[in-house]
């Protein structure tokens, strides 16, 4: 550390007293601008090392210093100028409506009887705008969707001024998109404005994605009495250097490449399968296919001998019409593009393992190519 | 309509209801002579005089204030709770009050106790009145001091309720070995009536009130706050012990007040918020504190309106129609809260 500023903890060690400690001797830190994901499986302490970091519980040691000061020892009104909060089980409270529930943001600025100055509702648009929820200003809290309502919070927090913003859960019980929605949206509040952004999830994959530093839970190890431990690190880091698989392999879980989880017994004795075919969004599709299928699809080059093959052939749609899609399929997004674009005609060439008896199958879709593969090598075991 | 218009219609109301509570009862006065009465130009009937001044007038003085502080405390309830049964007499305050009143009424066998004041047939002793209020602050004291202990509002709601049926108990008891006129007198008491206070006791009833009800407005940005839930509060500054015992202590003062003085009013405290709100459609305090107040003397007004059959010889317990009037309303917003909080906790 060269200088004090951002959030770092000391040695700090979170848990309740009747119950075993959580997490001890931490040692963290995020840096101004920085969106953090606090990662790890449910009961592992993210939400009480949140509640410890925004000084709402004392640690049971150690220290957590925000912009060199402690936390701890700020006094209340102070503090919430410093940190705001978001917790995951949010109040309803039937007619309160999104604008005043994002002015309550300006609680710690606002005179006796909470009046708003011009300055405070510039403060309230300008977070509605980061949101998106101009719109909804007037609407009534409980008429809005959960994932609303999370931005209205989000919108408070915003509103709150305050240059740590810890959410717990912010994406819980959310629809995908709308989870990729607000992870993004933190992103971009937390390099804009130079803001500590740190949120928990037990969603690996969006914190991949979207965070700049990890902290990752690894869960203690069963009678070593190595208690759990907490790493810091880019996400990336974490995954090349194993220390993400070890942390939820434990529970049984393996990562693919891309950081989608999957579960780890089931792969264990997964048949190998050669995977060929032209670079591009055909072939990753197929591949993510063929392992959801339970195989392990590999190169050519290092497939032991009598494994199957899947060969993916793609023609252009049409030959009068070639789609910058169907011309370039290396550079093609992984979805289909835009309407009008034509993707390439896909076929797929199965052949049994070497030794089986039946020939060379055809098909034209992923759903045929997982029954063909899936009877064939169910009949080689 | 807008927030000013209801203001404007509420004020309107509240005029109206209180001239009518007036000139409405066993002896009906023209709204006029009411008027004339009132400027102090007289009236051409001296009774009609008498029964406005000494009698209608303090009594719907008193139905104002008591209307205003239990409505007022009962919205500080509901938020400091955040439960929608939440009211002035959830913590044990009418239990405590009710155990103050019978330790008086029942156990002191008429030493300098309870008289019976003529026209009204009520115990309007200052004993009574000061032991009921020392009844209702005992209970608020202990349930601060337990409340600065116990982290879960639930808890504290629960302890109230213990306490409820503690007090309860005991007056049974005391009920159980009283001659059967003081049983009288007291079960008249917790009918509830706003014509026991006068004038001569309307000074008290009002210094209590305007005290409880200042402490109620400071508290107006913080309630704002606690209606995101405690954790959320603190985080935005709320101090809530502190914000805790103000709400503990105003309400001792305003429910405590009034439940001496009229009885154990039911559902005044617990309805209004809910009519407030749905209403004028909002939650911010800012705007529900004076709404709840002018609303809450509207009702106590139409409830003693109603409760003197206009036209009739005849009175009903004021609890009675409070409750007839309350009981929908609480019974609407629970269900609404129902459906919000099905909607709004997804786990």
């Amino acid at each position: 550390m060269s200088d004090n500023s951002g959030l770092v903890t000391d040695g700090l060690t979170v848990g309740y007293r009747p119950r075993p400690t959580l997490a001890k001797h931490l040692a963290l830190e995020a840096r101004h601008g920085e969106l953090v994901a606090v990662v790890g499986p449910n009961g592992a302490g993210k939400s009480t090392l949140i509640r410890v970091l925004s000084g709402l519980e004392p640690p049971l040691s150690g220290m957590v210093r925000v912009d060199g000061r402690n936390i701890h020892e700020i006094p209340p009104a102070t503090r919430s100028r410093q940190v705001g909060i978001g917790l995951p089980h949010h109040e309803t409270p039937p007619h309160l409506r999104v604008d005043e529930l994002v002015a309550l943001g300006r609680y710690p600025y606002t005179s006796w009887f909470g009046g708003l100055t011009e300055g405070d509702r510039r403060y309230v648009t300008d977070a509605l705008r980061v949101t998106g929820i101009q719109s909804l200003a007037q609407r009534e809290l409980a008429t809005l969707s959960d994932g609303e309502v999370q931005k209205a919070h989000i919108a408070r927090g915003i509103a709150q001024q305050a240059p740590l913003l810890l959410l717990d859960e912010p994406t819980a019980y959310l629809d995908v998109t709308s989870r990729f929605e607000i992870t993004h949206m933190l992103r971009d509040l937390a390099h804009r404005e130079g803001r500590i952004v740190l949120f928990s999830t037990h969603d690996l994959s969006i914190a991949l994605e979207t965070a700049d530093r990890m902290w990752l839970f690894v869960p203690a190890l069963e009678d070593s009495g190595v208690g759990a431990q907490v790493v810091d690190g880019a996400p990336e880091d974490l995954a090349l250097d194993g220390r993400l698989r070890s942390a939820f392999s434990r529970h049984g879980v393996d990562f693919r490449e891309d950081g989608t989880p999957v579960v780890a017994s089931a792969r264990r004795s997964a048949p190998t399968v050669t995977l060929a075919g032209p670079d591009g969004p055909g072939l990753r599709w197929t591949r993510r296919a063929l392992y959801r299928a339970g195989f392990e699809p590999v190169p050519q080059d290092q497939a032991p001998p009598a494994t199957a093959a899947v060969t993916l052939v793609e023609e252009p749609a049409d030959a009068g019409y070639r789609s910058p899609d169907a011309a370039a399929p290396a550079t093609a997004a992984d979805t289909a593009g835009p309407a009008g674009e034509n993707p390439p005609r896909r076929r797929w060439r199965v052949l049994p393992p070497r030794g089986q008896a039946a020939a060379e199958t055809e098909v034209s879709s992923i759903r045929e190519l997982v029954e063909v593969s899936t009877r064939l090598l169910m009949k080689s075991r | 309509m807008n927030t000013l218009g209801h203001f404007a219609s509420l004020i309107a109301l509240l005029l109206l209801a209180f001239m009518a509570d007036l000139a409405l009862g066993s002896v009906a006065v023209p709204p006029g002579q009411v008027v004339s009465i009132l400027s102090g130009a007289g009236s051409s009937t001296p009774v009609w005089e008498e029964i406005v001044l000494a009698l209608r007038l303090p009594k719907a003085l008193t139905a104002v204030l008591a209307g205003a502080a239990l409505a007022a405390t009962g919205l500080e309830m509901q938020t400091l709770f955040r439960n929608p049964l939440a009211g002035p007499f959830v913590l044990g305050i009418n239990a405590g009050a009710s155990l103050g009143v019978a330790l008086v009424v029942l156990a002191s066998a008429g030493v300098g106790a309870a008289s019976l004041l003529p026209e009204v047939g009520l115990p309007v002793e200052l004993g009574t009145v000061s032991a009921g209020m020392i009844g209702a602050a005992a209970v608020m004291l202990i349930v601060v001091t337990v409340g600065h202990r116990v982290r879960s509002v639930v808890t504290l709601l629960v302890l109230g309720l213990l306490i409820g049926y503690a007090t309860s108990a005991a007056v049974s008891m005391l009920m159980h070995f009283s001659a059967a006129d003081r049983i009288q007198t007291f079960v008249v008491w917790t009918f509830g009536s706003f014509g026991s206070v006068g004038w001569s006791r309307l000074g008290i009833l009002s210094t209590a009130v305007v005290i409880g009800l200042s402490i109620t407005a400071v508290l107006v940005k913080p309630l704002n706050a606690l209606l995101l839930g405690e954790t959320h509060a603190v985080s935005l500054g709320v101090r809530p012990k502190r914000v805790r015992t103000l709400i503990v202590i105003s309400s001792a003062l305003l429910a405590g007040a009034v439940t001496a003085f009229c009885g154990p009013i039911t559902f005044i405290g617990v309805a209004v918020p809910h009519l407030a709100r749905s209403r004028l459609h909002t939650a911010n305090h800012r705007v529900l504190l004076p709404a709840v107040v002018l609303l809450g003397a509207i009702v106590a007004l139409l409830a003693d309106i109603a409760a003197g059959l206009p036209g009739l010889d005849a009175r009903l317990p004021l609890n009675a129609v409070t409750s007839l009037l309350g009981a929908p309303v609480v019974a609407f917003a629970v269900m609404r809260s129902e459906r919000v909080r099905a909607r709004g906790a997804p786990s």
